[in-house]
C-alpha cells in the first residue's frame, strides 16, 4: 500500500477521528446485565462470535459498498438492503448513527470533490457498513486492508466497552485484541464470496442480547 | 474448515435439483382462501374465507378441519406423514389469502427434523401473499433438529398493501431427553416480507457447526430460540400491548431473568407512497420449551385468540 494511502487508512480507524464509535458496547453492556458474560473465557467468546457476525453480516455490506462506489443508485438500493435487514432497532439506530458521523467527518476532513456531498444528500440511512466501504473507496484503499480494518476497529471498539465497562484491565484488553487480530484474516477468507443478499447472523444470540439494551435500567452506552 | 463452511450463495434451486435427481421426494401443497361476500364478521374483522384452491402431494397433506375456530379464519394444518423430515426430505408450501380474508397455519406436533447422511439437505419453503384486509397468521410447533440434521428453511411473505402477517418461529436444539442439545450439523433460516414488491424485512440466520465456537457453547443453557413477526394495521393494538408485556423495562435493581431473553423491536416502514406500515419484532431464547411457551409465546397467543378465533397450541404446552 501506497504510504499516503496507509496513513488516511490509520487515519479513519484511529479512536480520535469522530465517528461515534466510543459510545457503542455492539451489545456487550446487555450481555454482561444479563450474566451472558459473566468472565474472561466468556467475554472472548462473545467477541470471537461478534467478530464472526461482522465478518457474515456486516463485511459483504463493505465491500459491495466499495465496489459500487462510482454507482449511487446501486448505492442506495444496497442502504436500503442493509436496513431492511436490520430489524433489531439497537444495532439500526447503532448503525445509522455511526454511519452519519463517519461519513460528516469524512466530508469535512477529505472532500475534496462533491461526491461524497452528493452520497450524503442521496442514501436514505446511511449504515455504517455501507459508509465505511464508501470512504474506503473515495480514499482509494486496497479492499484487503479494508476488510481487515473494519473488523480491527469493530473488535476494537467492543473491547475498549469492556475496559471501560471495568471487566478487562487495559494490557490483558490488548492481549485479547492481539489473539483475535490472528483470526481476522480467517473471517475475511470464510466470507469473501457472500454477496450483501447472503448477509446473516452466524451467532444470532449476541444479537438478540443486544437488542434488550433499552431496557436496561441504567447504561453507560448507546449499544 | 473454510472449504467446508457452508455457503449461502447455494440457491434453492440448485438444492432440490441435485438431491431430487437422486431420487428424493418433494412435498407440496398450495391453499388459496377468498371469499365471496363482503359482510365482515365484526368479532374479528374478516369475511368468511373458502377454500377454493387445495393441493398436496406426498409426504404433505393439508389438513382443515371445518370446526377448527370460532370464526371466519380457516385453520390449516400441514401434516407429513411420520411427524417429521427425514434426511433429503422436501417441503414447499404456498397460502394466497385473498382479501379480507383470514388464515391460520399451525401443526399437530414439532417437526422433527432428522440426521442427514450423503451431503443430504431437508429443506422447507413456505411462500404467502396476502392481500388487502387479509391475515396470514403462522402459530407453528417448534422445529427440532436432531444430532447431524441438515436443515433450511425459507420463507418468503408478499403483502398487499393492507394486508396482515404474523409469523412465529422456534426452534428447539434437539432431544433434551436423550441429553442431545445443538448438535445440529447446520441450520439455515431466512425469512423476507415484501410489501407491494418491496422488500421491508429480512432475517437470515445460519447455525453450523464449522464456526469458532461451537453452538453449544453458544447457545450454553438456552435449548429454544425464537422469533415472531406481526405486521399490519389490523394488528396495532396487539403489537402495542404486546411490547407492553415482553419489552417492559427493567426497574431500579431488578435482574434479568437468567433462563429467558426476550428482545422487542417495533417496525415502522414508510412506503413508497408515503402510507406507513407498522409491526413488532420479537425474538426470544430460553432454557427449555415450556419457559418459551409460557414466557412468551402464549402472551403472542392469548392477544390474537380473538382474531383467530381460537388457541391452537391449547393443552399442548
Amino acid at each position: 500500500m501506497v504510504i499516503e494511502n496507509l496513513m488516511n487508512l490509520l487515519q479513519i480507524c484511529d479512536s480520535g477521528f469522530p465517528t461515534g464509535g466510543f459510545s457503542h458496547s455492539s451489545g456487550l453492556e446487555a450481555a454482561l446485565k444479563t450474566k451472558n458474560v459473566y468472565n474472561v473465557e466468556s467475554l472472548k467468546q462473545f467477541l470471537l462470535c461478534f467478530l464472526e457476525n461482522t465478518g457474515s453480516f456486516s463485511l459483504p455490506f463493505v465491500r459491495e459498498a466499495y465496489e459500487l462506489y462510482k454507482n449511487s443508485c446501486s448505492l442506495y438500493d444496497l442502504d436500503k438492503l442493509c436496513e431492511s435487514c436490520m430489524s433489531n432497532h439497537v444495532a439500526k439506530r447503532a448503525s445509522t448513527r455511526q454511519g452519519r458521523s463517519m461519513m460528516d467527518t469524512s466530508i469535512k476532513v477529505f472532500s475534496k470533490t462533491s461526491r461524497l456531498e452528493h452520497l450524503y444528500q442521496s442514501l436514505p440511512y446511511k449504515h455504517f457498513p455501507v459508509i465505511f466501504g464508501i470512504i474506503c473507496a473515495f480514499l482509494d484503499l486496497d479492499i484487503q486492508a479494508v476488510c481487515a480494518a473494519f473488523l480491527y476497529s469493530g473488535v476494537r471498539t467492543v473491547i475498549a466497552s469492556a475496559v471501560r465497562l471495568d471487566k478487562v484491565g487495559p494490557i490483558q484488553a490488548q492481549n485479547i485484541q492481539a489473539d483475535l487480530q490472528l483470526v481476522i484474516p480467517k473471517v475475511i477468507e470464510r466470507y469473501k464470496h457472500y454477496e450483501s443478499k447472503d448477509a446473516c447472523m452466524i451467532y444470532p444470540h449476541i444479537d438478540i442480547i443486544q437488542n434488550l439494551h433499552d431496557t436496561m435500567f441504567t447504561k453507560l452506552f448507546y449499544s | 474448515m473454510m472449504s467446508n463452511f457452508p455457503s449461502v450463495s447455494t440457491t434453492d434451486k440448485d438444492m432440490i435439483d441435485t438431491q431430487y435427481k437422486r431420487g428424493k421426494v418433494l412435498g407440496t401443497g398450495a391453499v388459496t382462501v377468498e371469499s365471496f361476500s363482503d359482510d365482515i364478521d365484526e368479532r374479528d374483522g374478516f369475511d368468511k374465507g373458502y377454500v377454493t384452491v387445495l393441493q398436496n402431494a406426498y409426504p404433505l397433506k393439508l389438513m382443515m378441519p371445518s370446526h377448527a375456530s370460532r370464526n371466519n379464519c380457516v385453520w390449516i394444518y400441514p401434516v407429513t406423514f411420520g411427524g417429521g423430515l427425514v434426511g433429503g426430505d422436501g417441503i414447499k408450501m404456498n397460502f394466497v389469502v385473498k382479501q379480507n380474508c383470514s388464515v391460520l397455519i399451525t401443526g399437530q406436533e414439532s417437526t422433527k427434523v432428522y440426521h442427514c447422511e450423503d451431503n443430504l439437505h431437508t429443506y422447507q419453503s413456505t411462500v404467502g401473499h396476502v392481500e388487502q384486509g387479509g391475515l396470514l397468521c403462522v402459530l407453528s410447533d417448534p422445529v427440532v433438529c436432531y444430532k447431524d440434521s441438515v436443515f433450511t428453511q425459507t420463507q418468503e411473505f408478499h403483502m398487499d398493501k393492507g394486508g396482515n402477517l404474523v409469523y412465529l418461529d422456534w426452534l428447539i436444539g434437539g432431544r433434551v431427553a436423550l441429553d442431545e442439545l445443538w448438535q445440529l450439523k447446520s441450520y439455515r433460516n431466512k425469512t423476507d416480507v415484501f410489501v407491494e414488491g418491496t422488500l421491508v424485512y429480512r432475517d437470515n440466520y445460519l447455525l453450523c457447526d464449522k464456526g469458532p465456537v461451537a453452538i453449544e457453547q453458544a447457545m450454553r443453557s438456552f435449548q429454544v430460540i425464537g422469533s415472531c413477526i406481526l405486521l399490519g394495521d389490523k394488528l396495532k393494538s396487539v403489537c402495542s400491548n404486546l411490547s407492553a408485556i415482553l419489552g417492559q423495562k427493567k426497574s431500579i435493581g431488578e435482574q434479568y431473568d437468567t433462563e429467558l431473553v426476550c428482545s422487542v423491536s417495533t417496525l415502522n416502514y414508510v412506503l413508497e407512497d408515503k402510507s406507513t406500515l407498522s409491526g413488532l419484532y420479537i425474538r426470544f431464547m430460553a432454557s427449555n420449551s415450556t419457559k418459551a411457551y409460557s414466557d412468551v409465546v402464549s402472551h403472542i397467543v392469548k392477544e390474537l385468540n380473538p382474531i383467530v378465533g381460537g388457541d391452537p397450541f391449547a393443552e399442548k404446552y
